[in-house]
């Protein structure tokens, strides 16, 4: 086994016990990169010196520094929204391509100080908006499964670096799903946290009132791990929560029995792939083995849940997009020049954004613009509102919910690019816990058609702990984790 | 429902977009779809602006009770964040003229 297949949990074990050492480690990932890379495409930069840098710090610490750092000399990508001071950050975008950041995200500074290190940025959709990792202005990312696929989005070039072992463990974000649905199409873990649960501060916003940091990893453990790392009340994001982080390792393997899971009817309806279904309903029977019991639900309203979705993400994103006007932050420069300021705000963002983020734009402005409001807009947000209701109605008679990530498996590259609607209907069974704000795992539990499948468990608010427990004990008993691509 | 050429002409000036002639006929084409799909909320009948109002009126209840103080703090390094900007000049971000 090399070592850059280690899951953070085994290496954090072998790294106290200097079994192995931060700087072995290291090199194996970037080994890993250079043998796989190439044809995977996951990464935007790797820093290679700073990487074996910090790996050398890591392994000099005297132990007593070391217990203090629960991620000493861990390497982990992080994807391309996400600020490391000092290096460059672009949201997979040619308007921020010169960009520098200014300072570390909230998350950044926490995972530094747990002691992880930065292998590198991966390769995202453009400003998160995608399903696939083929909005990127820098060209694709593909699937280590199956490298005609995509890896999923946005988050996909940090779900396949992970999935091909070229980190330990990454960071994403997802509005939508862009965390958990790459985790179902690379047959990894993906975690979006409750809304408010990690600190938003230093992520390049795209909706604001959706956007969460996640962890992409190879085990559900690992995903505890860091959310440990990464949770917690932050001054600087006023959306934060200030509920107590758990121990969300230990959580983990407490007992499951007497667990109530809702199956939602409306999950499992026409528009889902059928292999895709028989694996997700054998993984529930799977669950219902292990003590927990199962019940049919029903929530009619999430019928809306895409719909609104697209309004009131495309509304917030038009707003938060604003600011990328050539004028506050490097990017790209235009080859005449212009001294008329409309008309250099226009040319910087007709060239400096592809045509996904401008499709969104154009949607935000027109349901928010005079005469649409109402209709659109405001809707939504009612709408959103009688779907929360609905979820915390089924919350009352069970502690998570199982559902399908995706109705189908990894497409083709290509497949989806040109019908913008198909793309979107990806996020179908994902958009909801964005909505919501509640918590959701996505682990792998099977294949169709030698691609992988991934189960959704979601939760209650701040419940991380009832999900990643079930998560963790379906995972040991079913080893779906150990399957792995390369 | 359907959007014209016009339409989308105009919502790019709103968002300070300049489009080709070829991304205008496209994007009428993919807003009309995408458009007609998401006015499936539609369907929904509310009662009588009740909800929005409800919506609005909590969310502004909490924007007041998480706000912090009104106090200036400093900011340590202004330079940095200055320095982000393509054009500056005597710690100032520099634009085009306005007027």
């Amino acid at each position: 086994m090399e070592l850059c297949e280690l899951t953070i949990d085994e290496a954090t074990k072998k790294l106290f016990q200097k079994e192995i050492s931060a700087t072995e480690l290291a090199r194996a990932c970037l080994k890993r990169i250079k043998d796989k890379d190439k044809e995977i495409k996951a990464f935007l930069e790797v820093d290679e010196q700073k990487l074996l840098k910090k790996a050398k710090e890591a392994d000099q610490l005297v132990a007593r520094d070391r217990q203090k750092k629960p991620l000493l000399g861990i390497p982990l990508a992080f994807k391309d929204n996400i600020l490391v001071a000092g290096k460059k950050v672009s949201a997979a975008s040619r308007i921020l391509q010169d960009y520098t950041a200014a300072y570390d995200a909230t998350v950044t500074s926490k995972l530094k100080s747990a002691g992880a290190i930065y292998i590198g940025r991966t390769n995202c959709d453009e400003f998160a908006m995608g399903s696939s990792c083929e909005n990127s202005a820098y060209g694709p990312t593909h699937n280590p499964r199956d490298i005609k696929r995509v890896p999923g989005g946005s988050s996909g070039g940090s779900a396949a670096a992970v999935a091909a072992d070229m980190c330990l463990g990454a960071l994403g974000s997802d509005t939508g799903g862009s965390v958990r649905q790459p985790a179902s199409f690379c047959g990894v873990v993906g975690l979006k946290p409750t809304y408010g649960r990690v600190s938003r501060h230093g992520l390049i916003a795209l909706a604001s009132s959706f956007d969460q940091i996640g962890p992409i990893t190879k085990t559900v453990k690992d995903a505890g791990i860091l959310l440990s790392a990464i949770a917690g009340k932050d001054p600087r994001d006023a959306t934060c929560g200030n509920q107590p982080v758990n121990d969300y390792t230990r959580e983990c393997e407490k007992d499951i029995k007497g667990l109530v899971a809702g199956v939602p009817k409306e999950f499992f309806a026409a528009g889902l792939d059928k292999e895709v279904s028989g694996v997700v309903k054998k993984a529930i029977s799977d669950i219902a083995k292990l003590g927990v019991e199962i019940k049919e639900v029903s929530l009619p309203l999430v019928k809306y849940a895409l719909p609104i979705y697209y309004i009131l993400l495309s509304a917030e994103a038009s707003a938060n997009l604003a600011r990328y006007d050539g004028i506050r932050y490097a990017g790209i420069k235009l080859n005449q020049e212009i001294d008329d300021l409309r008309s250099y705000y226009q040319q910087v963002r007709e060239v400096g954004f592809g045509a996904e983020v401008k499709r969104r734009i154009l949607i935000g402005t027109f349901v928010l613009s005079s005469g649409y409001i109402d209709a659109y807009y405001k809707k939504a947000q009612a709408v959103r509102r009688l779907i929360n209701q609905q979820f915390a109605q089924v919350f009352s008679q069970v502690d998570v919910l199982l559902t399908p990530t995706s109705p189908t498996t990894a497409f083709k590259l290509g497949e989806k690019i040109d019908d913008p609607l198909a793309m979107y209907l990806s996020d179908i069974y994902t958009v909801s816990a964005n909505i919501s704000g509640i918590p959701a795992l996505s682990l792998p539990c099977g294949f169709a058609s030698k691609m992988p499948v991934g189960l959704q468990i979601l939760g209650q608010n701040y419940a991380e702990n009832a999900i990643l427990k079930l998560g963790y004990h379906y995972e040991q008993a079913s080893s779906w984790h150990l399957k792995k691509p390369c | 429902m359907g959007v014209s050429i016009r339409e989308i002409e105009r919502l790019a000036s709103l968002a300070r977009l300049e489009l080709g002639t070829k991304e205008k006929k496209k994007f009428t084409n993919q807003l009309s779809s995408i458009l007609e799909y998401v006015e499936k909320i539609n369907e929904l009948e509310l009662s009588h602006g009740k909800d929005v109002k409800d919506n609005q009126t909590r969310a502004r209840a909490k924007m007041i009770t998480d706000a912090r103080l009104d106090q200036v703090e400093d900011f340590n390094n202004p330079e940095n964040l200055i320095k982000q900007a393509p054009r500056s000049k005597n710690n100032l971000v520099r634009t085009h003229p306005v007027f």
